[in-house]
């Protein structure tokens, strides 16, 4: 079995194990199902609201008929009605879901870029100061958890400087042209996506850094630098071709955590994303919300990484002609 | 004939956690345009240290001293950027094993192409037609086919062949082959190292190697043991009589002249003494002379010797 | 030369050194708090009072003292990074050396169970779970581990494979050894570099997520942490007021402990050579 074909089973597999855990979940843990499912408290709720509720639900039924339900529904986008919103599940995500790209997707490609570019100068340097006192840094920076990095951030750029707006995505009047409002935007998002860049950018950097500086060991850049290729080259097309494979399959990894990342910086910047109406899910336990942003989220990680793992076959040549099999 | 290197005096220290070791003492040797010469010596005697050295790619800990002069300026006190400049154009390494020392991310067309681009060549045209000829100079049939590979779908020889074609490149002035037998079953070896000295004709040539059989193929042949040297001279004159002890056992070590138990008591090389010749722990003629007294030069038939036991 | 050797060779132990200071003064914080904190944390005293030489960290909005509830938050918060990391080692080695050893079938679905579980996204399923099974500190502990052990289980994993395909064990085959034998005996032996470098990560990683349960609002409300802590201040006014010593001082203390740890790590990574100079991140 190749390893692709790996990787795409175990995300099916993934997948249905989340929906599993996801079905399970209000009817194996102590505590009435039918209150998990609706998020209501047993004092504010009536007997014949309770009726009501066990047959929507369908409890009643043998597990095996709630099973199939439960996926004839979650397949046509039903992911059940948050009692706490008013509003199906599916709707809440549908205004929910671009904010958090939003952040994420650029934060994931200029963590990439800058953890790519960092990690080839520092590795390849031979400024072995500069090189420990990065490193260092990334460390520290690794060690401080995401909430507590968001809000020294907005405490000092967005509170004390006032260099950037508290929180949001917009101003509370958005200008009406639309460079205007693209540039309020933009001045909203810079301080959210700089934070999750920091905060994903760690694992990465430190993933080039050391294939790199390992790299500079091989046979193969010696033979380059006989050649006389100049150092600019040997880094950013040598190294950089043989890190690339490995970079990708870490930033698909990487993904679910970069995601959580936004998730935790939207709370403390206030935005409308997936991440705020996780916490407030929480903070109610309205537990149809909550399963459906782990539901969705999921979805987007496992696809997110099965891109990445084709593009990974797409860049590596050993992959693509099937070297490791052959050995 | 014009002299192109000569190196005197190359010492090269290596600084490890627990302190300085000395890989190379004190070596020199000169090479003129169109000779061959042959480093002859163990794994680890410091051989590819000293090409390294030539080159200014040392590792990081290492430093070179003495003079390493190559068309009149001395190597080892250029800038990183003068001397890149001269790598792979007025001195080629071929290293020993293509396969390793190709980039396998990277197809042989883009390896081949970025060291044309350094002749000035632009026009994708010439490349590719510069970059067929190169490769058909070395003897393949396809060179197109070759080109479109990865380094890792090449075999062995093919790989080597591919390095050949690249230091092909310029007609550079100075060529130092890597053990070029390794790995390389006998017949290939002799007809690879013909190849090499042929395509090569008018330049100097180092060859490092562990196999003293290669020898046939160079002029002169310089023998070291753990960082020093034992015999430099002509290799007809040294193959056919050896004066220094280890020379003579590595001779009889050949495969020609059959096995024998106690030709040498061991084979790894000590570490580089401060007193005494390094070889005396394994020669079979050691005396106590040899562990305090660094033997001096002695001269015999132009051949260099440095051994107690051989008077001129 | 040697000047400079012995400052390097001196300056990898300043980061030991700093690790272990650090980790003795939480843990003498979370044995003996009442020595070191100097109120009891129950102690009420005015609301939000600044830093003063009486209240080092100041008050909160209930009236405790800052730097006390920190001291007495220690141990609640290393005890559930030890055990959440002790138990996802114990889920991870068995699982990892099982699917490294194990040949065909097996060993192939115990490597797609460790895949599947990679790539579930842990914070949103701590969250879903932990508002499932309600707080408290035993069932953080069990959330973390379940979800934390993917990353021991490769290394071990990949560790075993590499130890099983030695010659070593090879030999061991062909003198009739039983299998039993060859992995209680001979492989997880082996591992031990691997397990103890893994343990000391991943109790630095599961303080981290610790934090984040709690700060999401999920943690045991019983029992204050480090996590807690901030969790409090952002959700109780700390933060919209820029009440710096409230909350900056329990992310510090997170920050220094996962660095301690850290640092304790990679002197011994250093020391059995399983990677020459690198730097990992907790969290892979």
């Amino acid at each position: 079995m190749s390893d692709i074909t790996k990787k795409i089973i175990s995300s099916i597999l993934c997948l249905a194990a989340i929906i599993i855990i996801n079905f399970f979940l209000p009817r194996l843990m102590p505590g009435d199902p039918v209150l998990m499912l609706t998020g209501q408290n047993e004092e504010s709720i009536s007997a014949a609201q309770y009726q009501s509720f066990e047959e929507k639900l369908g409890i009643n039924y043998p597990v095996s008929i709630q099973f199939k339900n439960y996926l004839v529904n979650l397949f046509s986008g039903d992911l059940g009605y948050s009692y706490h919103y008013n509003d199906t599940v599916a709707n809440l995500m549908k205004n929910r879901i671009p904010n958090t790209l939003q952040l994420a997707i650029p934060s994931i490609l200029l963590a990439s870029i800058l953890g790519m570019f960092l990690g080839c100068t520092m590795g390849y340097t031979k400024k072995q100061r500069l090189d420990k006192s990065v490193t260092t840094a990334f460390i520290i920076i690794n060690a401080i958890p995401s909430f507590l990095l968001a809000m020294v951030i907005v405490t000092f750029f967005a509170f004390k400087l006032r260099l950037f707006p508290l929180g949001g995505l917009n101003s509370i009047v958005v200008p009406h042209h639309a460079i205007l409002a693209f540039g309020d935007r933009i001045k909203h998002l810079i301080l959210p996506i700089s934070t999750i860049v920091l905060l994903s950018l760690p694992p990465k950097y430190m993933m080039v850094r050391n294939t790199v500086k390992s790299a500079t060991k091989e046979k193969y850049v010696l033979y380059a630098k006989a050649r006389g290729i100049s150092s600019f080259r040997i880094k950013f097309v040598h190294i950089f071709k043989n890190v690339c494979p490995p970079f990708i399959t870490l930033v698909g990894l990487n993904l679910a955590f970069v995601i959580s990342g936004s998730m935790i910086t939207e709370i403390i910047f206030s935005i409308n994303g997936m991440g705020e109406l996780l916490y407030e899910a929480a903070i109610y336990r309205d537990f149809p919300t909550l399963q459906g942003c782990f539901f969705i989220i999921s979805i987007i990680v496992i696809l997110a990484n099965i891109l990445t793992d084709i593009t990974c076959v797409m860049v590596d040549p050993k992959q693509r002609f099937g070297f490791y099999e052959s050995n | 004939m014009k002299k192109i290197l000569s190196i005197t005096g190359l010492t090269i220290d290596s600084q490890l956690m627990h302190g300085s070791h000395r890989i190379v003492n004190d070596l020199s040797f000169e090479l003129e345009q169109g000779e061959t010469l042959a480093i002859v010596g163990e794994s680890g005697c410091g051989k590819t240290m000293t090409a390294l050295s030539i080159f200014g790619l040392l590792p990081e800990n290492c430093t070179a001293s003495g003079t390493v002069t190559f068309d009149d300026c001395n190597l080892l006190s250029l800038r990183e950027k003068e001397l890149s400049r001269m790598r792979g154009i007025d001195f080629v390494l071929i290293p020993q094993s293509g396969a390793d020392f190709l980039n396998p991310g990277l197809k042989v067309r883009t390896q081949i192409y970025e060291t044309l681009k350094r002749t000035g060549i632009k026009d994708k045209r010439i490349l590719e037609k510069t970059a067929c000829d190169l490769l058909n100079s070395v003897s393949f049939q396809n060179p197109d086919s070759i080109m479109n590979k990865y380094p890792f779908q090449l075999s062995g020889g093919m790989a080597q062949r591919v390095v050949l074609a690249m230091g092909l490149t310029f007609s550079p002035k100075l060529v130092i082959s890597d053990e070029p037998t390794r790995g390389i079953d006998s017949n290939t070896s002799m007809a690879y190292l013909k190849e090499l000295t042929s395509v090569f004709s008018d330049s100097g040539i180092v060859i490092i190697t562990h196999d003293i059989s290669v020898a046939d193929y160079c002029k002169n042949i310089f023998i070291m043991y753990a960082g020093e040297c034992m015999e430099y001279g002509d290799c007809t004159r040294i193959l056919n009589n050896p004066s220094h002890p280890y020379t003579k056992s590595l001779i009889a070590a050949l495969p020609i002249n059959g096995f024998s138990l106690n030709s040498r008591k061991a084979s790894i090389p000590q570490d580089f003494l401060n007193t005494g010749c390094t070889f005396y722990p394994h020669c079979p003629q050691s005396t106590k002379k040899c562990q305090t007294d660094k033997p001096e030069k002695q001269i015999i038939d132009q051949t260099k010797v440095w051994c107690h036991h051989v008077k001129s | 030369m040697k000047a400079i050797k012995r400052t390097s060779f001196k300056k990898e132990f300043y980061s030991l050194y700093f690790g272990i200071i650090i980790m003795i003064v939480f843990l003498l914080w979370s044995i003996l708090p009442g020595i070191f904190s100097p109120y009891n944390p129950k102690e009420m005293f005015s609301p939000w009072l600044a830093m003063s030489l009486s209240h080092l960290l100041g008050t909160n909005d209930m009236g405790y003292d800052i730097f006390s509830e920190l001291i007495y938050a220690a141990s609640r918060t290393l005890f559930t990074g030890f055990c959440a990391a002790f138990v996802s080692l114990i889920i991870g080695t068995t699982l990892g050396t099982l699917s490294g050893y194990l040949e065909g079938w097996a060993g192939e679905g115990l490597d797609f169970i460790i895949n599947i579980f990679l790539l579930i996204p842990t914070l949103p399923m701590m969250v879903v779970v932990a508002a499932f099974v309600g707080p408290g500190t035993f069932n953080i502990i069990l959330i973390i581990s379940l979800l934390g052990w993917c990353s021991t289980a490769r290394a071990v994993r990949a560790r075993t494979k590499q130890i099983k395909h030695s010659p070593f064990v090879e030999a061991l085959t062909i003198s009739g050894i039983s299998e039993k034998q060859i992995v209680l005996k001979h492989i997880i032996p082996n591992l031990s570099d691997v397990i103890f470098a893994k343990y000391i990560m991943s109790v630095a990683s599961c303080m981290l997520m610790e934090a984040t349960v709690s700060f999401m609002g999920l943690g045991d409300p019983t029992h204050v942490t480090w996590g807690s802590m901030i969790n409090f201040a952002f959700s109780r006014g700390g933060f919209s007021r820029g009440v710096l010593n409230w909350y900056l001082p329990p992310g510090i203390c997170i920050t220094l402990c996962v660095l301690s740890f850290y640092y304790i790590n990679s002197h011994f990574e250093e020391k059995s050579k399983i990677v020459v100079n690198e730097e990992q991140s907790y969290m892979d």
